[in-house]
């Protein structure tokens, strides 16, 4: 009975086609909207994602990578004596006016690494070229919203607060949620770019020693230095929470996505319950045979979860083609975690067991005596 | 003469808006086994109204229906699983499932009673055969004429060997041949197994193949006609 239940569904080749075509869409619409609501608030943190450490330590008052609070230099010697520190090395961030040698003026973003290791640099910046930040005025800058400095390229020069910078390399890193270009450079130099009178070190990126839980370390940190210590991804959280509390991102995006979740699950059940409910005279004929209310239930709910899983298959990969297709860095934000595959999975399932089960409500209920009638 | 339905004091009325209509007005009536039985009468005199009942689909008002010494109540859960194993369903549209092939709509009943789908198959295609649609059996409903379309539903009717037959209006969408051939079908096929049938119609080209005929009118029985070519049938009397 199962096996015609799928015959019927399938050799009805439009109808059929309709309803992959619905969920189909239906799940594309789901999985895009959310991976670009999930790209662009992973965007807020790409600093932190670029700078790749385990562990970053701040002052008490930050609430993002975004948030510059320094801390006084020393703070840098007291994370290195914590316990399961492996090593300890500046990061700072501060924004700064830059002017082009064409005139063009504007604030970039200037990143200072430690100078010995060069520790947060992005894995873009190719080690010959990280290198050079150690020649003097040495500066990289970010192709992505350079294009407001005229898009400068190596062995263009700037000035930083009326201090020459030389760029030696133009890199493409991940683009972040400010409109400013990022500047690399180690950390003394960025002091030098800066008015003077502040020490700027707005982070310190740690690595703990092998073996030894990073929690149990950040714990340390911030027991014995009275700082705020976090692992990579409680940070890219505490980001990504700030900026959706302070720009209304999640609020008015994620209606935006509620609306193409409502909007999926609507088309899912219109197309699975007129489907179901077109064949109604064909399941009030084998009510007349003598088929039992479960079984026919049973072949409805095996049609509704077919067509939504080959629905949902197909949209997911459309989902993840557009995914494949966009250039890592472009001005799309996109990205696919698992939870918004299951949950759209969830999302379009729930869907087709509803419309089966209201349509198995009509089914079950259908006067057979209809088929008698003309 | 053994009996295969016997109806008593069955009643039904519809209601529509706030008029309500009594549709059958106390029907008692004795179906013998293995005849061919008609029931004819005027359009609206409430006869698939009465097959509907006979079958335990509709519930009647009042009156009880006994199908080979079993008790049907409608719409229970014990009558669909009598209708499955003992009726056999022929209808006027007959109800093809347009998807599905001859072979594959000749085998639903055997599979709606779980019988492995090798075996239905090729019990379907040996009932098709049977009906003259061996050379038919993957073709879809929609590539046959109407004629072959009604013998495939006489093949699903028969496939699962019921005690009775129960076709309402067999003939009527088939042309005068046709309808011919599917009665001598029908007749041949029952004759063959034993089988009772029952059968609605209004066609009067075809009443030469019934042992006798039941006459409705305005939901009542008003004569049953012993077709010239039987012996006196006292089932018919109900004695
Ligand atoms: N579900 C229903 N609701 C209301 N009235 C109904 C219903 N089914 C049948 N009727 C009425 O009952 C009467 C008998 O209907 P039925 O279908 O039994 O007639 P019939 O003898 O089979 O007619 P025909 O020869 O035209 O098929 C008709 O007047 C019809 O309108
Ligand atoms: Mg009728």
């Amino acid at each position: 009975m199962y096996v015609l239940a799928l015959k019927m569904l399938c050799r009805d080749r439009i109808k059929f086609l309709t309803l992959i075509v619905g969920i189909a869409f239906a799940t594309l619409l789901i999985t895009q909207q959310g991976s670009i609501f999930c790209g662009l608030m992973l965007r807020t943190a790409s600093t932190i994602f670029d700078t790749n450490v385990p562990i970053w330590v701040t002052d008490p008052e930050v609430r993002s990578i975004n948030d510059s609070v320094a801390m006084k230099e020393d703070v840098l010697q007291r994370v290195r004596s914590v316990n399961g520190v492996e090593w300890a090395v500046p990061f700072s961030m501060n924004n700064a006016i830059a002017q082009s040698d064409k005139g063009e003026t504007g604030v970039v973003q200037l990143i200072g690494l430690d100078d010995e290791s060069l520790i947060g640099a992005p894995a873009e910046i190719p080690k010959a070229v990280l290198k050079r930040l150690n020649e003097p005025d040495a500066v990289i800058i970010t192709r992505s919203r350079s294009e407001n400095f005229g898009a400068p390229m190596e062995g263009d020069t700037f000035e930083i607060n009326d201090r020459r910078a030389r760029v030696v390399g133009v890199v493409d890193a991940s683009k972040n949620f400010t409109p400013f270009p990022s500047l690399y450079s180690t950390h003394s130099k960025a002091l030098l770019f800066l008015p003077p009178g502040y020490k700027y070190l707005n982070f310190v990126l740690v690595k703990p020693k092998s073996g030894i839980d990073p929690a149990r370390v950040c714990r340390n940190i911030q027991e014995s230095t009275g700082l705020q210590a976090f692992q990579q991804w409680d940070f890219v959280w505490k980001t990504m929470i700030y900026w959706g509390k302070n720009t209304g991102i999640p609020i008015n995006f994620g209606i935006t996505v509620l609306l193409g979740i409502i909007v999926g699950a609507a088309i899912t059940a219109q197309t699975l319950y007129t489907f179901m409910i077109e064949n109604i005279r064909q399941l009030g004929t084998f009510k007349a045979i003598g088929i039992s209310n479960w079984q026919l239930a049973s072949m409805v709910m095996l049609q509704g979860l077919s067509v939504g899983l080959i629905g949902f298959g197909i949209g997911a990969g459309l989902c993840s083609v557009v995914g494949l297709i966009n250039p890592r860095n472009s001005e799309l934000a996109y990205y696919t975690p698992q939870e918004l595959v299951i949950m759209a999975l969830g999302v379009v399932l729930t869907f087709c067991v509803l419309s089966s089960l209201l349509s198995i409500r009509k089914v079950v209920t259908v006067d057979p005596a209809l088929v008698f009638r003309g | 003469m053994r009996v295969a339905v016997s109806l008593s004091g069955l009643k039904k009325s519809f209601t529509a808006g706030d008029t309500k209509s009594l549709v059958l007005k106390g029907i008692d009536l004795t179906i013998p086994a293995e005849e061919i039985t008609f029931v004819t009468g005027p359009s609206g005199c409430g006869k698939t109204t009465l097959i509907s009942i006979i079958a335990g689909i509709l519930t009647p008002d009042s009156g009880r229906v006994t199908i080979f010494d079993t008790p049907i109540v409608a719409k229970s859960r014990d009558s669909t699983k009598f209708r499955l194993a003992n009726i056999g369903f022929i209808f006027q549209q007959h109800n093809l499932v347009p998807t599905l092939t001859a072979a594959e709509n000749a085998s639903i009943p055997l599979l709606i009673r779980r019988i492995p789908q090798r075996q239905a198959r090729r019990k379907a295609i040996a009932m098709l055969s049977e009906v003259g649609l061996g050379d038919r059996i993957d073709h879809l409903p929609s590539q046959l004429s109407g004629g072959q379309q009604q013998r495939v539903a006489i093949a699903r009717a028969l496939v699962g060997e019921p005690r009775l037959i129960i076709c309402d209006e067999p003939t009527a969408s088939l042309d005068a041949e046709n309808g011919f051939h599917v009665m001598s079908l029908l007749k041949r096929l029952s004759s063959e197994g034993d089988r009772t049938v029952l059968v609605v119609t209004h066609d009067s080209r075809i009443y030469n193949f019934a042992d006798s005929i039941i006459e409705m009118e305005d939901g009542q029985v008003v004569r049953i006609d012993l077709a010239q070519n039987k012996s006196y049938s006292n089932a018919m009397r109900g004695d």
